[in-house]
């Protein structure tokens, strides 16, 4: 799959875990991000309908991320804490204070996005999770490369004003780093971020 | 370098992609901004933390994807049905609400839970749309996952109610 689009290939099957996890990351349990699954299916068959999106994966990242922001934003949500059960197996298993640690991380990261323009958050969640290069960023968004990586940055300073008091209180989460994640910044790696 | 040259350095530093022969200009560079250093040093304090929240197990995503996938599947071939059938149930709502805001007969059927005479102005049709929307009101707060088509069904029944 080049990543283009036509109303031939329009299916949504093989982005819907990708989407899932996109979602997961963001709002911590799995029944708002089937919801939110759910939602960007929706969008797609739409949009399919009309006029097939060029670049399906940025595309669906950035619906993805405005659909998981509003979902942050409902007060009608209920948020879960890993004591409610939904929470991944592995926090569960681990250090309660590290689990609730780690939620209140995602939660205060969640927020902080929603400062962010629709194409800032895109961009950091592709690289920060999805081990994209900026090259491979500007091709799905048909930006240079220099225009993403000034979103890049910017989004980046935007969430240190917001995130750098915050995150300092919290213990550092290293205990577990993400799958694949060096505990340093590098190229994240990419068959570890699907 | 300047502060402004040394931005796109910066970028491709926190995005890992830093090509070995800029990293002495960049660390040069951060020698001696003390500005550059410390947004430098705060950027990768926020990305470290940033990684290290978790993402979805692969059972907990195939998982929920396995079902989603389902769901998605039925609710393809059944949305239009679906649409029409929510159509029909909201309009007998509608109709089952304003008939009990009917005038009924001294003699009539015993006024049912609910009933309510009609009166010259429409405040028994406002007093019943008002309850519909309390209860809608409350089916989104006591059942946030359900559907919109469950929710206002919930509501129709307990306003009727």
């Amino acid at each position: 799959m080049d990543g283009t689009t036509d109303s031939a290939n329009c299916s949504f099957e093989p982005y819907r875990r990708q989407v899932f996890a996109w979602a997961y990351r963001l709002l911590g349990n799995p029944h708002d991000a089937e919801d939110v699954v759910q939602d960007v299916f929706v969008r797609w068959d739409r949009q399919c309908r009309g006029k097939p999106p060029r670049h399906a994966r940025g595309w669906l990242r950035r619906v993805t991320l405005n659909r998981t922001v509003d979902v942050c934003r409902d007060p009608r949500r209920i948020v879960r804490s890993p004591a409610d059960g939904d929470g991944e197996p592995e926090t569960m298993a681990s250090d309660p204070s590290a689990g609730l640690d780690r939620e209140a991380l995602r939660a205060e990261l969640a927020a902080a996005m929603d400062g962010l323009t629709e194409m800032q958050r895109s961009v950091v969640i592709a690289k920060v999770y999805d081990g994209l290069t900026f090259a491979e960023v500007a091709a799905e968004h048909e930006l240079a490369v220099s225009t993403v990586k000034t979103h890049w940055l910017r989004a980046i300073r935007s969430l240190a004003d917001s995130l750098k008091e915050k995150w300092a209180d919290h213990a550092h989460p290293g205990v577990e780093p993400a799958r694949g994640h060096a505990a340093v910044p590098g190229r994240p790696d990419r068959k570890a971020a699907l | 370098m300047n502060c402004q040259d040394f931005e796109m350095l910066l970028a491709d530093a926190l995005g890992g992609e830093l090509a070995d022969a800029d990293r002495p200009a960049l660390e040069a560079h951060l020698a001696e901004c003390s500005r550059c250093r410390d947004e430098h040093r705060s950027a990768n304090d926020i990305l470290e933390k940033m990684r290290a929240i978790p993402g979805p197990s692969r059972d907990l995503e195939t998982g929920a994807v396995r079902a989603q996938g389902l769901q998605a599947s039925a609710w393809r071939k059944l949305g239009p049905v679906l649409r029409y059938a929510a159509t029909i149930v909201v309009a007998f709502g509608a109709g089952y609400l304003a008939r009990g805001t009917q005038a009924t007969a001294p003699d009539g059927p015993p006024g049912g839970r609910g009933a309510i005479v009609a009166r010259d102005d429409d405040s028994a049709g406002q007093a019943a749309r008002n309850s519909f929307e309390a209860a809608l009101s409350g089916a989104y707060r006591t059942q946030p996952r359900g559907s919109d088509l469950a929710k206002c069904m919930s509501a129709l029944f307990r306003a009727r109610g």
